[in-house]
């Protein structure tokens, strides 16, 4: 009879996700506390697969996390893991260790929390034939670690099938990456079998022998932890052997398609092309939900139109499929070249100016200044939305510009038309 | 570019139209007024002109009358490169063909259209009454900003202003700097308040970690308090029992005072009281009941004496009771004997005359007529069968005559049946007939078929073989015939066309030499070359002569020449366009005579083909075809009829197959029938001969079934008779043997003979025994009486009994009264013996209670009693007392309890009583506090739970964050924007303001007719403002200082000078205008054409109108301008 475990990390519990398409009040009530929701999908995986123990390798919170009301659910879930006999093994991410809940947390017998100071190991007998198995795991002690943690572990138990939890930047540079940089190739030779780390927020098995997996964050928050998200179901077969499975638990996921609709010149053919691509999503999408931020590209004759009217080409490619739900529209698209270059008109003239203008170092200060200006009367909270620091602001400023001065060219430039 | 034709072939309304524009005129305006009542298509040609040069567009409603995929418009367009043919249609890709309908790659209008999109073109190179209001309201709009100005009326743009205000509101509503209400003003309140609703619902881990803190010292104080409050209400409690005691204390002692003279008198037992009572009465008792008792025996003593009984009777009493059931019935015989003797003697009367009837004579022994139940019973089962075997037998007598007459008909032989079956079933199984009647129907059909393909060759009239002589031409032939026909037709009128042309142009250059030489004055270059050589001659004349005369000729030789000299160096171009008309004249005349040639030549070529096609007819004998066209239809219709006509005969050979089939059928059922008739009707005929053969071999088959079963019946019916005979000839009824009803009658006699015997017998027998009874209760009564020394004789046996029975009823009755009356006397004496008991242990009594209280007698003895009661009573007082007392202070030694409370001092325990009630409350509110501090401690960890709220607020937030990052890109993008376009506008004005200034500066007073006088610009509110300047100073371009019209004006003379300036930089497109005229009084039109002509010097413009007496104003402003109607398109 085969050992069985879930290997999950960084499920940020009761952290929010960050897009806009949450503004919808229907979106937000289906993917309302979407990292409970994850986990309880976690916890119901574990149960249903009936496997001997849950892995969690690090940052179950997010650091600033000081709600006791998280804590309360997380004991509750464990309690559920315990009466179903299924051990849990925790250890401590960066993110955990600044946690001030950490400390309070009122936690089963069959949860193992690692300590800071040594790796220790849990051993579990054998039964019904299964392998012995022995946990070695070390937390995080303080929010940053700048050296490895391996030398602390100890080497392999003989007649164990070893396995060892690590919060760690793999292959980050040491002295440079404060998060318990380690090599990978250091985890291969230190004798193990299983390798269960976490802190990377994006799914990669380095190694299938001896097995390195970091299973990324279970549920993407924002659209730059894009696609579908996982956790690694490992099974240690009676002869040693480890297969994994990815099993998918996300409530919601990201994606970020780019479209490139050059050649296009009709606006019900965009819609067209959008609609295509938000059905290829809802079609492939791995997760309940998919959350899209669409990226138009090419050389349309459309460019400007597109731009001008992107708020109403959103609200009509919004109902094209059901569980896709657009968190934005980027407009990166151009006019046909014949028409940009050899244009005499005044507003290829206007164009032409803006464009310049747009580009001088006199006018970016001068946006720098507006952008400095807005970020004064913003609220705390939201003071680095445009940037988190002035080299940042002047890129984000210089971008702004530029984009700006196409969007109100694009209302300037030609007569209104009503949409077909 | 410019459009030198339009063509409407399939759009809209029109079909195959064309607006031709010709060629741009050598010099003059390039103007085309093209003139339609409403509705006559101004607004589609103005459609069609923008989908020709930028595409039909994809929802197009020109479609009404040609389909998307007829639609097409043509247009010859010219550039400098030269002229080219193209063509529109609607198609999503290669929708533009060229002149020989392949699609153009390279689009030949994006250099012509100097790049504009159709929007843009429309907007900047065409004009109508609304965009030019609109215009004028723009420049009331952006009054102030004359590069908003400029910008908007080089580029068409009413609306521009408005647009740029709109960017700049709309970055403004999320954020403006001292603005009370913001969008983001709004989403920061929203921050904050999600910020305050999670704080009230959540517990932070430092609140957790507090209250966990203040529920454990909530405890602690809680148990402290607790305490500290139990200690109080102690000594509280021992205070206020001392109090209480001492109440108690005073009430004990006057108990004790009480009982102090009783203490001498004894004990008494409880219920004393009582018993001293019953004593008493139990005395009155004993004494009533005891004399009583003496008085009832007296009495039963004296009735006893005096009682006698008969002992005698007493002792028959068991024998009379023996002889009771005879008595009884003796009674009852003496009233039934007579009638059973009579009974007797009538039936055995009736017995004699029954069983002579039966014997036939008289019988000694009745009883040998009776039979045994064996006999009587084979003879009653005999009896009943007879019925049903009669008449089964009956019935099958009745069946096998039937059966015997039924089996009488003839039957075929074996072989005969089997040809005939045979035969019928050919005929069944045979289709012949059905075919038969089909193929004669497809028969028809084909001879219809063939009747009609024969008639569609009329005139022609032969019959089958003749037309399979006819050889049709080989289809190379015909085609070849057909083609050379075409080519010769067309190629006939296109050359007799251009020979036409050609003549046409021959004689307009022949009338424009002739103008031409007229309108040049004298002199060619023959006749100046003689005057030259006239005047070398004069001057060669003069050097010799050297005189007046010769120098006079040749001064005016001179003079003349240098006149012809000049003249035609002023008519220069003149004399080349005399020249070039020549030479036109001269090509016009040769492509006349090339084209004439290439008539002939085409003439012959088609007569020669029409020969061949004549002699080819006349051959077939086809002589009424006269068209070639007809040939080919005339030989499809010749292989019809050929094709119809080997249907036919086919056709025909199945109909006589099928025939033959059913004649073959027909002849061999007639033989076997030996009859002559119809196929059906010999075959109906076969079916019933075996219909009826079938029939009589059945009926056979019955007959001998029906003669066994007869066979069969008759052997039951013998069986029968021979037993009813062997069981009859035994008995009596042998003489009735041949009759079964006798039988079963004489059955019936001889039950009722066997029922009257047995009645005989029984009857006899009873008679017998009422003899003997009476006999033995006369013995009876008998002895009795000699035992009592009675004589019995004479008196009737009952009678005797009826006295007997009398007297010993009597002696019984006097022995039971004695036996009573015993009875009670030994009742009498058991009750005095035990009453004499009772009452010596009854004075027993007495004297025991009297002597425990100490009293003489009974009467005595209450007074004493209710003395020791009181000491009692006195006694529980003093005891409750004391425990009351004890109960408060403690212990149980009452003398102690009163001696330390007697010491006691009561003004300070008052004092006491006081100060300890005041600490319990104290310590009770302590304790209170405490408690409530723990509990709610408490109840906050309880209520923290384990729900979503606080995450979900947080999630509110962070969607609020985003909509502020989102939105504050937004207003920056629109606000950058915003700034670059303004700066944009400004460099805009610099590089064109001088040009579109004086341009418009121009237009605009002569479109006033000099009521302004010019346009300039002063620095104003928001840059450069736009001045109208008029003889009386400058005017602004607000409402007070300029009418609607003057600014709609004004914003036209804007759109003619950026017409200019951007002419002045590339050849411009051309340029529509649809009726702008409406608001504009006769002159200032005029005037306006005048500027409309002369854009139309450097471009082409298009002028659409409905007003026809725009006409004359035109013509004169403009005169070169051609007008187009298009009332003629339709």
């Amino acid at each position: 009879m085969p050992f069985r475990f879930v290997h999950t990390a960084d499920i940020h519990l009761d952290s929010p996700l960050k897009s806009l398409a949450l503004r919808d009040p229907d979106l937000a009530a289906l993917v309302d506390a979407a990292t409970r929701q994850t986990f309880e999908r976690i916890v119901d995986l574990c149960l249903n697969e009936d496997v001997d123990a849950l892995l969690i390798a690090g940052d179950l919170y997010d650091g600033d996390q000081t709600s006791m009301k998280t804590a309360a659910f997380l004991g509750s879930q464990m309690r559920k893991l315990s009466d179903a006999g299924v051990r849990v093994c925790l250890i401590r991410g960066n993110h955990d260790a600044k946690s001030r809940i950490t400390k309070q947390l009122d936690l089963p017998e069959s949860v193992k929390t690692y300590s800071t100071r040594t790796a220790e190991i849990l051993h579990i007998p054998s039964h019904d034939g299964a392998p012995v198995i022995a946990i070695h795991g070390i937390s995080f002690p303080a929010g940053q670690v700048p050296n490895s943690l391996l030398p602390r572990f100890d080497g392999p138990v003989g007649d164990s099938v070893n396995i060892g939890m690590l919060h760690t930047s793999p292959d980050g540079a040491e002295g440079h990456d404060v998060y318990a940089p380690v090599a990978i190739a250091d985890l291969a030779a230190h004798g193990f079998d299983y390798w269960a780390l976490g802190h990377i927020h994006k799914r990669q098995v380095h190694r299938k022998t001896p097995a390195i997996v970091m299973p990324g964050i279970p549920q993407g928050r924002h659209v730059n932890e894009a696609g579908a998200k996982s956790v690694t179901l490992v099974t240690v077969h009676d002869d040693r052997q480890i297969s994994l499975e990815e099993r998918y638990v996300s409530v919601a996921e990201f994606a970020r398609p780019a479209l490139n609709i050059s050649g296009i010149d009709s606006w019900r053919n965009v819609r067209q092309a959008i609609d295509l691509e938000l059905n290829t999503l809802e079609s492939a999408k791995q997760s309940d939900h998919v959350i899209a931020r669409i990226l138009l590209t090419g050389a349309t004759s459309l460019a400007w139109r597109l731009r001008r009217d992107a708020d109403l080409l959103q609200e009509e490619a919004r109902a094209a499929a059901s569980d896709v739900w657009i968190e934005g529209l980027e407009i990166a698209c151009t006019a046909p070249q014949s028409a940009s270059t050899t244009d005499a008109g005044a507003v290829a003239e206007l164009a032409r100016l803006m464009a310049g203008i747009a580009a001088s170092p006199d006018f970016l200060d001068r946006a720098v200044d507006e952008a400095n200006a807005l970020i004064r009367a913003l609220p705390r909270e939201a003071r680095d939305v445009l940037g988190d620091d002035p080299a940042a602001v002047a890129a984000v400023a210089a971008e702004l510009a530029h984009a700006g001065s196409d969007e109100v060219l694009a209302r300037l430039a030609v007569p209104a038309v009503e949409a077909d | 570019m410019r459009l030198n034709r339009l063509g409407l072939a399939a759009f809209g309304k029109f079909t195959d139209a064309s607006l031709d524009f010709g060629d741009k005129p050598a010099d003059g305006p390039d103007l085309h007024i093209l003139y339609g009542p409403n509705e006559a298509g101004k607004s589609t040609i103005y459609a069609a002109m923008l989908d020709f040069f930028f595409g039909i567009q994809e929802k197009s409603s020109f479609n009404f009358k040609h389909p998307y995929n007829a639609m097409r418009i043509e247009g010859d367009v010219a550039d400098a490169d030269g002229t080219a043919a193209l063509v529109r249609i609607k198609r999503r890709t290669n929708d533009l063909l060229d002149g020989g309908g392949q699609p153009v790659t390279l689009n030949p209008f994006s250099s012509g259209l100097a790049g504009l999109d159709r929007d843009s073109y429309a907007a900047m190179f065409s004009l109508n009454e609304a965009s030019l209001t609109e215009g004028g309201k723009s420049l009331l709009a952006a009054e102030g900003d004359f590069g908003r100005i400029l910008y908007g009326a080089s580029a068409g743009l009413a609306d521009f202003g408005k647009e740029l205000d709109a960017v700049t509101a709309e970055a403004e509503a999320f954020h403006k700097e001292r603005a009370r209400k913001t969008e983001l003003k709004a989403l920061s309140t929203e921050l904050d308040d999600l910020a305050k609703e999670k704080a009230e619902i959540d517990t932070l881990a430092p609140e957790y970690e507090r209250l966990l803190t203040a529920k454990a010292a909530g405890a602690e104080a809680l148990a402290e308090a607790e305490a500290a409050e139990h200690a109080a209400q102690a000594a509280l409690s021992q205070l206020q029992n001392q109090a209480k005691a001492l109440e108690y204390l005073s009430e004990f002692k006057d108990i004790q005072t009480l009982i102090e003279p009783l203490n001498d008198l004894p004990e008494a037992p409880a219920g004393l009281d009582a018993e001293i009572t019953r004593l008493r009465e139990e005395a009155a008792s004993l004494n009533t009941q005891s004399a009583d008792t003496a008085e009832t025996l007296k009495q039963h003593e004296e009735k006893i004496g005096a009682l006698i009984v008969d002992e005698a009777a007493l002792s028959q009493a068991d024998a009379l009771k023996t002889l009771a059931d005879l008595e009884g019935r003796y009674r009852a015989d003496a009233r039934d004997l007579p009638r059973r003797l009579e009974e007797q003697t009538a039936l055995k009367a009736e017995v004699a005359n029954r069983s002579k009837r039966m014997a036939g004579d008289a019988v000694e022994d009745v009883r040998t007529l009776l039979l045994s139940p064996a006999i009587k019973g084979t003879v009653l089962d005999l009896a009943d069968a007879w019925p049903a075997l009669h008449a089964r037998l009956q019935a099958a007598e009745t069946e096998a005559e039937n059966a015997a007459l039924a089996s009488s008909n003839d039957l075929l032989d074996v072989a005969a049946r089997a040809e005939l079956e045979a035969a019928l079933q050919a005929y069944e199984t045979s289709d012949a007939s059905t075919r038969a009647n089909l193929a004669a129907d497809i028969v028809a059909t084909h001879q219809r078929a063939f009747k009609s393909a024969m008639d569609a060759l009329a005139p022609w009239n032969g019959d089958i073989a003749k037309l399979h002589q006819i050889t049709p031409p080989s289809a190379e032939t015909l085609s070849g015939w057909r083609m050379s026909l075409d080519e010769t037709a067309a190629t006939i009128a296109r050359a007799t066309t251009d020979a036409t042309d050609a003549t046409e142009r021959a004689a307009e250059k022949q009338a424009e030499i002739h103008s031409k030489s007229a309108s040049i004055q004298s002199l060619d270059s023959h006749q100046l070359t003689s005057l030259m050589t006239r005047r070398d001659a004069a001057w060669a004349a003069h050097r010799t002569a050297l005189d007046a005369t010769s120098a006079d000729a040749f001064e005016r030789l001179l003079q003349e020449t240098d006149a012809a000299n000049a003249a035609r160096f002023a008519n220069a171009s003149a004399v080349s366009d005399l020249a070039a008309a020549h030479e036109a004249l001269a090509i016009a005349n040769t492509q006349e005579r090339a084209a004439s040639k290439r008539v002939k030549d085409a003439e012959l070529a088609r007569e020669e083909t029409q020969s061949f096609i004549k002699t080819f007819l006349e051959r077939a004998e086809l002589k009424h075809i006269s068209d070639v066209s007809q040939i080919s239809d005339w030989f499809t219709a010749r292989s019809t009829a050929l094709d119809t006509a080997d249907a036919l005969t086919d056709a025909e050979a199945q109909h006589q197959s099928a025939v033959n089939d059913a004649d073959s059928l027909q002849q061999h059922l007639s033989g076997l029938l030996n009859v002559d008739a119809s196929l059906p009707a010999l075959a109906n005929l076969t079916r019933t001969r075996l219909d009826a053969d079938k029939a009589a071999r059945a009926a056979a088959q019955q007959q001998a079934k029906r003669t066994i079963d007869l066979e069969k019946r008759q052997s039951e019916v013998n069986a029968w008779r021979n037993e009813w005979t062997a069981v009859l000839e035994a008995t009596w009824m042998a003489p009735m043997l041949a009759s079964v009803q006798s039988v079963k009658a004489a059955l019936v006699d001889h039950d009722e003979l066997a029922a009257q015997i047995i009645t005989l017998d029984t009857l006899e027998r009873r008679i017998t025994g009422m003899g003997d009874n009476q006999a033995a209760l006369q013995e009876g009564l008998r002895r009795i009486f000699s035992a009592l020394g009675e004589d019995i004789a004479g008196l009737d046996p009952l009678d005797a009994y009826n006295a007997l029975q009398a007297r010993v009823k009597e002696a019984e009755k006097q022995n039971a009264d004695r036996i009573r009356l015993q009875e009670d006397i030994d009742t009498a004496t058991t009750r005095r013996r035990s009453l004499e008991v009772r009452m010596k242990a009854h004075h027993q009594d007495i004297a025991a209670t009297l002597k425990s209280i100490g009293a003489n007698d009974l009467l005595s003895a209450p007074q004493v009693l209710s003395e020791i009661q009181n000491r009692t009573q006195l006694r529980e007082k003093s005891g409750q007392a004391a425990r009351a007392i004890l109960d408060r202070v403690g212990g149980d030694d009452i003398a102690g309890a009163v001696a330390s409370l007697d010491s006691l001092d009561r003004s300070t325990l008052a004092a006491d009583l006081e100060s300890a009630d005041t600490r319990v409350q104290t310590a009770k509110a302590e304790a209170l506090q405490s408690y409530t501090a723990n509990r709610d401690a408490e109840r906050a960890l309880e209520q923290i739970g384990g729900d979503a709220a606080a995450a979900e607020i947080t999630q509110r937030r962070q969607t609020v964050i985003e909509e502020i990052a989102d939105s504050a890109r937004r207003y920056l993008r629109l606000k950058l924007g915003a700034m670059t376009a303004t700066e944009a506008l400004e460099q805009y004005r610099a590089s064109h303001q001088s040009g579109m200034l004086t341009g418009a500066s121009t237009a605009f007073a002569q479109i006033t007719r000099g009521a302004y006088s010019s346009l300039k610009t002063q620095a104003g509110g928001k840059g450069e403002e736009l001045i109208a300047v008029t003889a009386s100073g400058a005017s602004r371009l607000d409402d007070k200082s300029m009418s609607t019209g003057t600014r709609t004006q004004l914003y036209l003379a804007l759109r003619i000078a950026a017409y200019h300036e951007f002419a002045a930089r590339q050849a411009p497109p051309p340029f529509v205008a649809d009726d702008i005229f409406e608001t504009f009084d006769d002159g200032r039109a005029e005037v306006t054409f005048e500027l409309l002509g002369k854009m139309a010097e450097t471009g082409q413009v298009i002028y659409f109108t409905h007003h026809q007496h725009l006409k004359p104003i035109a013509e004169r402003a403009v005169p070169g301008a051609r007008w187009l109607d298009l009332t003629t398109l339709l």
